[in-house]
Parts: C-alpha cells; sequence; structure tokens
C-alpha cells in the first residue's frame, strides 16, 4: 500500500500524570465501552491532533492533561511519526527517527508546506492537488481537513440525513463535491482556468445584447424595404417555385427561338443576294461611267486630231523664217540640223488616218454602252426586287421577335429579378435567425452558469464504481431487501434498493452512513488511489437498537455480518469502530482483533483515562 | 518621213498651237515658260478650277501629272511656231519670255475645225483669270490642287477588285 498512514498510538499527556493511552494495530480495531467511558472522547482527540480547528470536549477526567500525542506509521516506507499538540491549541511538533524536529502549522495555510495538513495530504498521496472553490472555477490546493470529514465520522455525524459527502453548508458544497470526485477519481481541479467574474461577464453579455439587438433590428429593417415578407421556410419554396419558373420561360424563350430560326436563315439569304446584286449593280454603274469617259477622250480626240491635221496643213504652206531646231532666222541656217521631228505636213496626214480609226472605235463604243447601259437597268431592277424581298422577310422576322422571342426574354428577365429579390429576402432572414439564435445564448449565459454548478458536483456514473463498493458491503453485511445501489447526482449521496438514504430513520441511516464510509475506503484500497487509508467510526450499531416506527421488520444478524465483514475486508488498511460494548458479539467473531474494552468499573479497564 | 512613229497628239504641233492660242489673246503680252505649262493644263482642263467653262479634254484619271510632263514638249511646240514667226522669243531681265507676233492673229483666224474656236474661247478665260496673279501665287494655285485633279475616280480600286473575283 503506497498512500496513507496507519494510528500506532493515541496518548494523552500532563506533567505528574498518567499517560492515557491507546494503542492500534493494522485492520480492525474496536473500541468499546459504556457510556461516558471516554470513547468520544478518543475521535475528538486524533482528530484534534490530526490538525482540527475544535480541542476535544472538555471532560473532569482530563483535567490536568496537556498534550496530545499520536504515533502514526506511514503506509509507504514504514516510517513513524509521532504527531505532538497541546490541549490549549498551538503547533504540532512533529518528531521522527533520524530527522530534526519540525513544527507544523495546525492550521492549514495556502501555498505553506510547514503544516500538519500538508504533511498528512504528502503522506495521502493528496499533496498537490487542487479543488474548486466556486461556480467560476477558481481553484484552491486541497487541505487535509476536506479529507478529515471523510475518514474521522464521531457519533453525531453518524446519524445526519445529509450526504456523507457535505457538510450541510450550502457554500461548501462545490469543495465538498470536489473532493469527493478527486477521490473516486483521482481527478483534480487544477486543470480548470477560473472564469470572467459575473459582474464583468454580466457587463459583457449586456453589451453583447445591446450589438445583437442593433444588429437585429438593422437587418429588419432592411428586410423590410424588400416588401411584404413571410416566413423563411415560406420565402425559400417561393424561390424554388420561382426557380422552376424560370426554367420553364428560359423554354418557352429557346422554343420562340427555333420558331424565328427558318426565318432568319432567310433573311441571311435574301441578304447575301442583295449584296451580291448590289456588287454587280455598282460594278457596272462604274463601267458605264467609264466608257463615257472613253466616248468623251474619243469625242475629243477627234476634235483634236481635226484641228492638228488643219493647223498642220496651214503650218505648211508658212515658210519657214527660222529653224524649227534653233529658232535661228532662214538667212542664218546652215542646214546642218537632222530633222528631229516630223514635218507639220505629215503630222496632218496622220492625224486624218488617226482620225478615222477613232471613228471607228467611237462606233464600236457607242453600241457597247448601249449593251451595259441596258444590263445596269437591269440589274437596277435586280437589286430593288432583292431589296423589297429582303425589307419584307427583316420585318417579318421583327414581328416574329416581338411577339414571341421578346415576350419570352422579358419573362426571364422578370423572373429573374423576383428571384434575386427573394434570395435577398431569404438572406435577411436567415440572418434574422443567426441573430435571434445568438442573442438567445447571450440571454441564456447566466442561466447556463448556473448548471455548471451542478457539474462540479459528483455524477451518478462517475459514482457507479462507488456505488457498486456499497452494495458489496451492504450484501455481506445481510442488509435487509437489498436490491440495487445507486447515486443521486441530486443528493450527492447513495440511494439503496431505489430508496434515498436520507429517508431512512437514523437507525438505517448510521449503518449506511459506515457502509458509505467503508467503501470509499475500500475503493481507495482496491484502486490504489491516494487516501489516507484509514477510518475512524463512532457508533454504527447503536442506535439501530433503537426501534424506528418507519421501519417495520429489521432484522438484527446485520450486526454479526458487519462485524464478520468489517474485520475480513480491511486487513491491510485501519478501520476504528468505536461502539458500545452492548453492540459487540459475544461469539467470538472479534478473535484476533485488537479490542479495547472499557468497563465503566472496577473490574479492567475502566475508561480512557486511567483515575 | 514616216520612218519613224508619229503621235498626233500633244505634239509640237498641237501644243504649240495651244500656247499659240493663249499667247495671241495675251499679245503683245510675253509669257514665261512655267506660266505657259500651267495655263496649258487650264486651258484643256477648265472646268477643274470652279466656274470654269466646260472641259476640253475629258477628265481622265490622275490628269493633274500632265503638268509635269508637258515642259519639253512645249518648248518644242514654241521652237515649230517661232519658225513660221507666229511667236517671238524675248530676252529680258527676268530670263527668256514667248510673245505672240503681228501675224498670229491672222493664222489662227484662217483656222475654222471646232477645237480651235473651243481653245480660243477658253485662252480668254485662261488670261482674263490669270494673268494678273504672279508667278508665286500660280505655283501655289498648282500646288495646292494638283493632287486633287483625277482624284475624282475612287472607285477605280473597287473595280479592279471585283474583276479579280
Amino acid at each position: 500500500m503506497k498512500f496513507g498512514f496507519a494510528l500506532l498510538r493515541l496518548s494523552l499527556t500532563g506533567p505528574g500524570k498518567a499517560p492515557a493511552e491507546v494503542n492500534f494495530a493494522r485492520g480492525l480495531n474496536v473500541i468499546a465501552g459504556p457510556s461516558d467511558s471516554g470513547k468520544s472522547f478518543i475521535a475528538q482527540c486524533l482528530d484534534y491532533a490530526l490538525g482540527s480547528g475544535a480541542a476535544p470536549k472538555e471532560i473532569p477526567e482530563a483535567e490536568g492533561y496537556s498534550s496530545i500525542v499520536i504515533d502514526i506509521e506511514a503506509n509507504g516506507d514504514g516510517r513513524v511519526y509521532s504527531l505532538e499538540r497541546s490541549l490549549r491549541g498551538g503547533e504540532v511538533l512533529c518528531k521522527t527517527d533520524g530527522q530534526p524536529d519540525r513544527v507544523l502549522a495546525a492550521k492549514h495555510h495556502q501555498g505553506k508546506e510547514d503544516t500538519v495538513s500538508q504533511f498528512l495530504l504528502d503522506l495521502s498521496g493528496l499533496g498537490t492537488k487542487k479543488i474548486r472553490t466556486n461556480e467560476q472555477g477558481k481553484t484552491r490546493p486541497l487541505s487535509f481537513r476536506d479529507i478529515a470529514r471523510l475518514v474521522i465520522i464521531d457519533e453525531e455525524t453518524i446519524i445526519k440525513e445529509d450526504s456523507p459527502v457535505l457538510s450541510g453548508q450550502f457554500t461548501s458544497k462545490t469543495i465538498e463535491s470536489g473532493v469527493f470526485r478527486l477521490l473516486l477519481t483521482g481527478t483534480d481541479d487544477s486543470s480548470l482556468i477560473a472564469k470572467e467574474d459575473p459582474k464583468v461577464a454580466k457587463g459583457r453579455q449586456a453589451g453583447k445584447v445591446e450589438l445583437l439587438d442593433g444588429l437585429l433590428k438593422a437587418t429588419r429593417e432592411r428586410l423590410a424595404e424588400l416588401g411584404v415578407v413571410s416566413t423563411l421556410a415560406e420565402e425559400q419554396d417561393r424561390l424554388t417555385r420561382i426557380e422552376a419558373s424560370i426554367q420553364a420561360a428560359l423554354f418557352e424563350r429557346s422554343a420562340a427561338q427555333a420558331i424565328v430560326v427558318p426565318l432568319q436563315t432567310k433573311r441571311s439569304a435574301a441578304w447575301t443576294a442583295l449584296t451580291a446584286a448590289e456588287s454587280k449593280f455598282v460594278v457596272l454603274s462604274e463601267l458605264r461611267t467609264r466608257f463615257d469617259l472613253l466616248g468623251q477622250q474619243y469625242e475629243s480626240d477627234l476634235r483634236r486630231l481635226e484641228a492638228i491635221a488643219e493647223a498642220g496643213a496651214r503650218l505648211d504652206q508658212l515658210k519657214e523664217e527660222r529653224c524649227p531646231m534653233c529658232g535661228a532666222l532662214a538667212e542664218y541656217q546652215h542646214h546642218e540640223h537632222r530633222k528631229a521631228g516630223p514635218a507639220p505636213a505629215d503630222v496632218s496626214q496622220a492625224c486624218r488616218a488617226e482620225a478615222a480609226k477613232t471613228w471607228k472605235l467611237l462606233q464600236d463604243l457607242q453600241t457597247t454602252r448601249a449593251a451595259n447601259a441596258a444590263e445596269v437597268e437591269r440589274l437596277q431592277a435586280v437589286r430593288d426586287t432583292r431589296q423589297t424581298e429582303f425589307d419584307a422577310i427583316a420585318s417579318a422576322l421583327k414581328g416574329l421577335m416581338e411577339r414571341h422571342v421578346d415576350v419570352a426574354s422579358k419573362k426571364v428577365d422578370e423572373l429573374r429579378a423576383y428571384a434575386e429579390t427573394c434570395r435577398k429576402m431569404i438572406e435577411h432572414l436567415e440572418r434574422i435567425q443567426e441573430l435571434e439564435a445568438l442573442l438567445e445564448d447571450a440571454n441564456k449565459l447566466k442561466k447556463k452558469q448556473k448548471t455548471e454548478v451542478a457539474g462540479a458536483a459528483v455524477s451518478a456514473a462517475q459514482a457507479d464504481p462507488f456505488s457498486r463498493e456499497v452494495e458489496a458491503l451492504l450484501r455481506a453485511w445481510h442488509f435487509p431487501d437489498l436490491d440495487r445501489v445507486s447515486f443521486s447526482e441530486n443528493d450527492q449521496d447513495v440511494v439503496i434498493s431505489g430508496r434515498a438514504r436520507k429517508s431512512h430513520g437514523k437507525g438505517v441511516r448510521a449503518i449506511t452512513r459506515a457502509a458509505f464510509n467503508l467503501a470509499l475506503l475500500r475503493l481507495c484500497i482496491e484502486d490504489e488511489r491516494p487516501f489516507p487509508n484509514f477510518v475512524l467510526i463512532d457508533s454504527p450499531l447503536l442506535v439501530y437498537e433503537e426501534p424506528d416506527a418507519s421501519e417495520s421488520s429489521f432484522p438484527h444478524d446485520i450486526k454479526k455480518h458487519f462485524w464478520e465483514s468489517v474485520k475480513s475486508s480491511f486487513v491491510d488498511a485501519q478501520v476504528i469502530i468505536i461502539e458500545n460494548s452492548h453492540q459487540l458479539p459475544g461469539d467470538g467473531t472479534l478473535d484476533g482483533v485488537r479490542v479495547e474494552l472499557f468497563t465503566g468499573n472496577e473490574q479492567g479497564r475502566m475508561g480512557f483515562i486511567p483515575t | 518621213m514616216s520612218t519613224y512613229f508619229v503621235s498626233p497628239f500633244n505634239g509640237p504641233v498641237e501644243i504649240g498651237l495651244r500656247a499659240l492660242c493663249v499667247l495671241t489673246t495675251a499679245f503683245p503680252a510675253a509669257y514665261a515658260l512655267q506660266r505657259l505649262v500651267v495655263f496649258d493644263y487650264l486651258l484643256v482642263h477648265s472646268d477643274d478650277i470652279d466656274g470654269g467653262p466646260e472641259g476640253m479634254h475629258p477628265r481622265t484619271p490622275h490628269r493633274g501629272g500632265e503638268i509635269l510632263v508637258r515642259r519639253g514638249v512645249i518648248q518644242d511646240g514654241l521652237t515649230l511656231y517661232e519658225s513660221r514667226g507666229l511667236i517671238e522669243r524675248v530676252y529680258k531681265d527676268g530670263g527668256i519670255f514667248f510673245a505672240a507676233t503681228d501675224k498670229s492673229a491672222d493664222f489662227l483666224g484662217t483656222l475654222s475645225t471646232e477645237y480651235v474656236t473651243g481653245l480660243r474661247e477658253r485662252a480668254d478665260w485662261v488670261v482674263e483669270n490669270f494673268d494678273a496673279l504672279d508667278d508665286a501665287d500660280l505655283d501655289m494655285l498648282v500646288r495646292e490642287r494638283i493632287g486633287t485633279w483625277g482624284a475624282e475616280f475612287s472607285m477605280e480600286s473597287v473595280l479592279w477588285t471585283e474583276e479579280a473575283t
């Protein structure tokens, strides 16, 4: 066993007083005796030596005693420590062989190592654990006092209706549940990061709500601008319908376009024909211009030839006064020039011949011009016909387009515009939905924090192995009508056979309370979890003696099985049961168990404190 | 005499005749060669000038170029008519000038063809309208318009394209 410690001896000392001592062994220890024999005082002394803030109740017998000393043996290394504390309070002196004495503060201090709490937690393997202290997840280091409640159960506590886990104080509920969960699961709260202070969070939340409200309002206004709006689902439905209509309209438009296609082909052909006719017409018209020009040329040439011939002849009749080459007067001419050009007479003659040829050409040209003119006239007619044809087709096409295609196209455009508006509405509606959800979340924030408190409690699932441990113990004790044992998250307590533990009478409450604490010890032993690994229970059976109105029949052999079970189940650990001597079995069940019996009279040991 | 080709058109006889018409109208003024070149063009293409009389020659394409190639032929024509005493050469400070003689008008009076009649009418028009222009203004007039004379045949390229296809 790695964790925890066992109590070897408890003694009460005082100057000039014989020490009051009790020795303990591993396994089951029983301290029995009648009332007022100092049994419960022992429990108080032990708790005090382990750092409790409450000193033992003053009893007359204890007068003159000043200190409590306990010897404990660490389970890990077997080292024995002696812890001494004055009854008047103060620190705890810790002694062990081979090491200097240490003074341990009785009170637990956060971050301070020399405290009895830290010392015992270290022995229990719980030295570094942290525990949650509030709803926001603030944590503090674990204290041994958190654990002591679960290992030292006095005679008043044992009959309480509250969960064994809880002290009954509302403010410490979070801590207590946390401790229990730590023991059950080994998981502490050191990983928790403290949440924002609720006031700050509240301010932030208000800002968030305001912002969301603003956005929501703006979006709603924009939505209203789009016209009459129904719900998101309806708008989505409408969009689907519009899109279907668009498809239909597109189909119609393609059909309309198909109607127009033959006419378009016709128009294209007519255009080609028109262009061809026009081109020919233009070319021949140009040709006619050329013919006209050529005619003018011929006529001009004829006139010129006539004039040249005449001028040549007249020139020839004039005698040369000057050399036609050098312009010298006749009397100075040397006639050495070769004639460079023809004589005017020759020119005149040539011109007459040329005129005859030109005249012939002009005749031919007149014929050609006439033919060309006729062709031009014909082509003009053809072109005009083609133009008329083309105009007719174009006009028909335009009409058809206007009647079918344009109408269909317009419809498509209109539907697309509707769809666009619809999409915008959907977008806004979705945004509104989103914002509303966010707003709801923001408003819910506080509630959510409340539920997180419950989250700090131990859940039924977490406690399931523990519940089965309780069930096993109760079964061993022959608890009447035992069915299943479960854990109530709400009560943080066990439910036995479907009935809450607290709803039982105090006799049953005491026994089941013992079962609760012993089951925790057993679970920790079996799973080798950090735990002090000793439990002291004061009077688990005594009240069972008294008849309880609400319990109809209650078998008494449960006591015998209780002793047998506890004796055999906690051999390695340490269980100290303080009980009225009447509750002890008389049949030898406790053979081999260390039993400290106070008699309350002169026979044997009268009580804890010697008189 | 017919051993070489005789081109009747724009030969010395014809061109000289046109120059004689101009100089006879201008008589007794004497013109420099360049002025005679320009006036020869204006004489036959009088309709290239706004408000001018109908042209003696058809409006053939690119006819503006004629003005650039006539200089030599006109000189030959002037010499031919000079040899018959119808034109005389005048040497002055400004260079060589040509003028009609007192026989010129009588010579032209013997010619009866339609062409010559037309030429004389246009010679009157040319001298009347352009005699006053000095040489520089005349050059300017030609330079400004030479590109447009005969450029009205924009469809020529179309004609060729149509034939090719």
